[in-house]
């Protein structure tokens, strides 16, 4: 069974911002609630690196693990979603989450988007799929028509890469293989050492 | 832990009826962003005379929505998009993938291209300013006003008092109407984004090898194996761009940035070089310099195919290691291995931008790129190429066939042979039209008069010197006193203070566009103050000019929103109230007001020829649109299906007329392919020789050429020498008789010419000695604002001059005065990736205005700690000609000691005023900050009037 | 003892009334409690899987 994942190459992510507006497009979030962000590290300095980040769709989510209502929930390919209608907007995990994924609008805590909102991997929530109630509180949902997520759909320079993990890490492998070989991997010389 | 489902109960609940059955995946999206961002101003309207931006909530099944592709209205690079709409509503926007040029990819601003589709923040009808208030008027009664002032100006001060910056955002057609409107007013005087771009770059190259334009594509770079990037940020710039160049990189292509600021794009560089900002010619001669030194240069091709090579190893060797030093701060060792690099990796590609153009001397920068190329044979090679990167979306088109001061579409010059082609492609009398302008004759700055006709009218970059300067000191009737803003942000140009003066001293201000723009908020003017609102790319079809030099056609995406209209339309209201629409209008189609962009273009086709504007007609462009996926993503290149051999969008030039089927050229001057498949060589554009030496190549021709080896451009006189006279029909003897390969609207000499594989524009050398400008071989000057006083007296720039552009112009008495101490650091300016140009259109689309909210200096913390400046303190920068701007500081290591760099797309803010109160209702953009060029400074390229943006002079203070 | 065949009666009467509730749960931690989401199910992922396969290949990659 296809398992659903996200993958940044950090050697081709140029800060461009393209995920995060076309996140912003195709859900409409409003303005303050950022699905998707790109982190920079050593920012302006040699050895600049990008990453995008938002919901990681985590096996075993600790968002899941800590929510006291327990409204998320995992689609059969791998997709962590939660339902609104449930969530309490605690932010319980808002502290659990690795990656800050977890958004709550600013000003309006109860309103229609009041609850944690997050990346739903462009697959929707709990509504009938295309539905109005589905797209008002958690977006479009791309996956149901067979679409994968717009951010990566539309990444600039195809650092962000999404879909079957499978087929993610090949584009991926293929990639690094045609580096001939050159350790650039993000975080490779975190894990082996600056000479590896 | 598992997480389980809960069981069947549930799913009952949920079953759809209560929210009826399920709708089509796009109910129209509410715009919750915009409500948060700030007013909503449609409500306040009398709805039934605005189209209005949003409609209601609707249901669409998939099969009611239409998919229209259209092109990215941002940079150059001419992503494609499909727009999803529903009932004239743009509900969806979703990757083309079958691009060959973005294989679906877009930037942060192309990924929120749909906010157009409903913006709020615009211009919504006809204003003007009545006792410094906005007042609501129709089309008919806007057009009536606008046009019986400037009726009365023409009388009083004749047509030249009129200025209008045309824009390079519009499409094709819409340019060419530019152009062709200010021709039939009677004046020279419209220019364009591409003056302050990459004016001196077309300048420089054209005069180098033939044609201004990027010589390879973005796509070719995949092929190059060595990628040098001077004054380029493509990751910001350009960003899909930087797929095809980090794709390369991937394959083993070395990846050289240099610039004075760590960029994005350096982040990303094998080598990074940082030099002084404004060294580029020694930088330049410093690399080269090593390259002679080390034999690297490519002899047999500089036998060949470059003239003048000698003279420039003579400045060369003047730069040795210890002066690029000492000028621009880069060691020997940086440049010996970024010279060994190019050298050891060839082809290799060089990349400029406006790092490389905006200065100046920006057209010696530019010929020193191009000499270093040539030096390693890398000109007229697919991988190799001087790939500059244009700015806007149809900044080349526009460039090419639109609104410029100095030339006519396709560059045919603005001598009475240029008006002439003209005058018989559009089918006036040349009589009637010289009537128009202005008969009197002025000084032409060499030493004799001449008229305005032909003369260069005043760029961009010095209308406000047209309107502030002695009328006496400029070389037309009277000053300007009206001016329209066709498209054209005015916070792009430098001197904002001074600009302020000239926008209060116009009779008559006009400005076009789908938003106000800082032109309507700058000055305190509170009468003849006019806004038109403009239809966006996406409300108007065309075709657009890539900066490959792929003409993409751009599907119209939804009807003009409000009560805008198109560039078209708005032109021909504007003619027939001027009273020429009649003649301006002769061949073109217009229905119901509005032009038909086709019938435009077709009008195009046939006048272009010096170019190859000729073979792409819109059904060509059309069936390329819509074949995409047939495209190779290496050499754009279709492989097998209806369109099998020609070059994705037939990238001019397209020689000859569409039925001779040229494939479009992907590389210029590329001699290793036939002329009819896109093959090529420099253009013989200068004469045969000079002072006695050749100018035509020699032992060098494109593939199955018949002559070879050098010869001048085709005419009729030729083909007789030939003997190739008769293989032209009798119809094309008749057009063809007594013209050359540009003036023949037959076609026929191109089409003779091609077949026997010859190229048209004849075969020549390039010239690395440039006979006819300031300096034939590029030499280093320093900026008129210089940290660097001391290297002055050796490197001192140009002498003033009294008229040059009709405008006396300033250099060495500016550069008479040191500034350095009280102005200790370098200011520098250039883009970000969220917004584009003066902002304006970008800071209204909340999606990308929240990404970056506040102007901000990047501030090296040395010189952070030097001033007591601390990271995201409010300080003042302050330029040397009295302009400062209120700002939040950015403490980075992003530029060096003693450079400071400001973005330029901000706008609204003046001299720490907030300008709010003076937009319209409504139509404020979401972020306003300070223009940078508030505090920006005179200085201008003494080829082609570029401003120089990217060095002067400046102090940072804490606020 | 009156009380004991009230206590009696009123066990039986709820046991009788819980008797109907087929489907009363304990609490179970860490079990989703929201709404049945269709487009969760493994047969819809089946049914989507080739779609999704396919735009990975035409949209991910470098072509």
């Amino acid at each position: 069974m296809a398992r659903m994942k996200f993958l940044c190459d950090a050697e081709r992510c140029i800060e461009c911002q393209a995920c995060v507006t076309a996140c912003k497009n195709e859900h409409e979030v409003p303005w303050g609630v950022n699905r998707r962000r790109v982190i920079v590290m050593n920012d302006g300095r040699p050895g600049e690196k990008s990453v995008s980040v938002a919901c990681m769709h985590c096996t075993d989510a600790p968002c899941a693990a800590v929510c006291p209502v327990d409204c998320f929930y995992t689609t059969a390919d791998g997709i962590v979603l939660h339902d609104k209608d449930l969530c309490i907007g605690c932010g319980y995990c808002f502290y659990a989450c690795p990656f800050g994924a977890p958004q709550f609008p600013q000003q309006t805590a109860f309103g229609v988007r009041g609850k944690m909102d997050k990346c739903t991997f462009c697959a929707g929530g709990p509504e009938t799929a295309g539905s109005r109630a589905e797209l008002i509180k958690y977006g479009t949902n791309r996956v149901a028509e067979g679409k994968l997520p717009l951010c990566a759909e539309m990444c600039a320079t195809k650092a962000l890469l999404a879909g079957d993990g499978d087929i993610v890490a090949d584009i991926y492998r293929k990639r690094v293989m045609t580096r001939g070989g050159r350790p650039q991997t993000w975080g490779w010389q975190a894990a082996y050492g600056e000479d590896a | 832990m598992k997480l389980m489902k809960k069981s069947a109960a549930a799913s009952g609940i949920s079953a759809p009826g209560l929210l009826g059955k399920a709708i089509g995946r796009r109910t129209f999206l509410q715009g919750s962003g915009l409500a948060v961002g700030g007013a909503v101003v449609a409500g306040s309207l009398p709805l039934t005379m605005v189209r209005k931006a949003k409609a209601a909530p609707r249901v669409a099944p998939d099969s009611e929505i239409q998919r229209v592709k259209t092109i990215c209205g941002h940079c150059s690079v001419g992503c494609s998009t499909i727009a999803e709409v529903h009932n004239g509503i743009w509900i969806g926007q979703e990757p083309a993938f079958d691009s060959p040029i973005n294989l679906g990819a877009h930037c942060a601003k192309g990924a929120a291209l749909r906010n157009h589709g409903h913006s709020q923040r615009r211009i919504k009808y006809p204003m003007k300013l009545v006792d410094g208030r906005w007042q609501r008027i129709s089309w008919e009664q806007a057009i009536d006003e606008i046009g019986d002032k400037l009726l009365e100006i023409r009388e009083e001060s004749g047509p030249d008092s009129l200025w209008f910056a045309g824009s390079s955002k519009a499409n094709n057609e819409g340019a060419y109407l530019q152009r062709k409107f200010a021709a039939f007013w009677g004046s020279n005087n419209c220019d364009h984004q591409a003056r302050i771009c990459h004016s001196t770059t077309v300048a420089g190259v054209a005069n180098t090898w033939g044609y201004g334009a990027q010589t390879n594509s973005y796509n070719d770079i995949n092929k190059s194996e060595c990628i040098v990037m001077c004054g380029s940020n493509a990751a910001e710039a350009h960003p899909v761009a930087m797929q095809m160049i980090l794709r390369s990189k991937e394959n083993g292509a070395k990846l050289i940035v240099m610039d004075p600021r760590f960029t994005r794009t350096a982040a990303h560089a094998d080598t990074y070089v940082r030099f002084r900002s404004g060294t580029d010619v020694p930088l330049l001669w410093g690399i080269l310099w090593h390259v002679f030194e080390n034999g690297w240069e490519d002899t047999e091709y500089l036998r060949q195919r470059v003239f003048g090579m000698d003279r420039v190893r003579e400045e060369v060797a003047k730069w040795t290691p210890d002066e690029v030093e000492r000028v621009t701060g880069v060691g020997e060792e940086a440049l010996y291995d970024v010279a060994r690099t190019m050298a050891e990796n060839r082809p290799g590609t060089f990349v400029w931008c406006m790092g490389g153009t905006q200065h100046t001397i920006g057209s010696n920068y530019v010929r020193a790129y191009n000499c270093l190329q040539l030096a390693l044979g890398n000109i007229g090679v697919e991988g190799g190429g001087a790939n500059i990167f244009r700015g806007h979306d149809n900044v080349q088109g526009a460039t090419d066939i639109g609104p410029n001061p100095d030339n006519l579409p396709g560059y045919y010059p603005i001598s009475e042979a240029g008006w002439q082609h003209w005058c018989r492609v559009w089918d006036v009398d040349y009589e009637w039209l010289e009537q128009r302008f202005d008969q009197a004759e002025y000084d032409d700055g060499r030493g004799g008069t001449v008229k305005n006709m032909n003369a260069g009218g005043i760029t961009v970059s010095r209308w406000i010197d047209g309107v502030l300067e002695d009328s006496d000191n400029i070389a037309q009737r009277d000053n300007i006193r009206a001016a329209i803003f066709w498209g054209h942000a005015p916070n792009s140009q430098s001197r904002g203070p001074e600009m302020k003066r000239a926008f209060e001293m116009l009779d008559l201000l006009v400005i076009a566009d789908p938003y106000p723009t800082v032109s309507a908020v700058l000055h305190d003017r509170k009468n003849n103050t006019y806004l038109l609102p403009a239809a966006t790319q996406y409300e108007q079809a065309g075709s657009v000019t890539a900066s490959n030099r792929s003409i993409q056609w751009r599907e119209k995406v939804i009807d003009p929103l409000y009560e805008h209209k198109s560039d078209g339309e708005i032109a021909y209201r504007l003619a027939s109230k001027l009273g020429f629409a009649d003649q301006m209008f002769k061949h073109i189609e217009v229905r119901d007001n509005v032009p038909v962009p086709e019938s435009i273009l077709r009008e195009v086709n046939r006048g272009a020829w010096s170019i190859g504007y000729t073979g792409q007609s819109p059904e060509r462009l059309k069936e390329h649109m819509a074949n995409q996926r047939h495209f190779d993503v290496v050499s754009l290149k279709a492989e097998g299906g209806p369109l099998d051999g020609e070059t994705y969008c037939l990238p001019w030039p397209c020689y000859g007329t569409p039925e001779l089927k040229h494939p479009g050229t992907h590389v210029l001057y590329d001699t290793s392919k036939h002329v009819m498949e896109g093959g090529g060589n420099f253009r013989a554009n200068f004469g045969t020789e000079y002072e006695g030496e050749n100018l035509l190549a020699e032992d060098s021709y494109p593939v199955g050429a018949e002559i070879q080896g050098g010869h001048p451009q085709f005419d009729s006189e030729l083909l007789k020498q030939l003997g190739w006279w008769d293989e032209l029909t009798d119809e094309e003897k008749e057009m063809a008789e007594g013209r050359a390969w540009t003036t023949d609207l037959s076609g026929g000499i191109i089409r003779v010419a091609m077949k026997h594989g010859n190229h048209p524009f004849g075969n020549a050398k390039a010239r690395a000695y440039v006979w006819n400008f300031p300096d034939p071989v590029p030499v280093h000057r320093e900026p008129l604002y210089t940290p660097r006083y001391d290297l002055v007296e050796d490197y001192p720039t140009y002498e003033d001059r009294a008229v040059f552009y009709r405008l006396p112009t300033r250099w060495e008495s500016v550069q008479a005065r040191d500034y350095s101490r009280e102005f200790p650091l370098i200011h520098t300016s250039g883009r970000l990736v969220e917004y584009e140009g003066g902002g304006e259109e970008t800071r209204s689309n909340p999606w990308l205005a929240e990404l970056k909210q506040d102007m901000f200096v990047e501030i090296n913390p040395a010189d952070a700690n030097d001033a007591g400046v601390r990271d995201g303190q409010t300080v003042w920068l302050e330029g040397p000609e009295g302009g400062r701007i209120r700002i939040k500081a950015l403490v980075t290591n992003r530029v060096g000691r003693g450079t400071v760099f400001t973005p330029f797309h901000f706008g609204g803010h003046f001299q720490g005023e907030d300008l709010l109160s003076k937009y319209p209702d409504g139509a404020a953009p979401y972020v306003r900050g300070e223009s940078t060029n508030t505090a920006t400074t005179y200085g201008y390229d003494a080829v082609t009037m570029m401003q120089e943006t990217k060095t002067t002079l400046c102090r940072v203070i804490p606020a | 003892m009156p009380n004991k065949s009230v206590l009696a009666l009123c066990g039986a009467g709820c046991l009788f009334l819980l008797s109907a509730c087929g489907d009363v749960t304990m609490y179970e931690p860490g079990v989703y409690k929201g709404k049945h989401d269709e487009t969760a199910t493994e047969e819809a992922v089946q049914q989507r899987s080739g779609d999704l396969r396919e735009r990975a290949q035409s949209g991910m990659t470098d072509r």
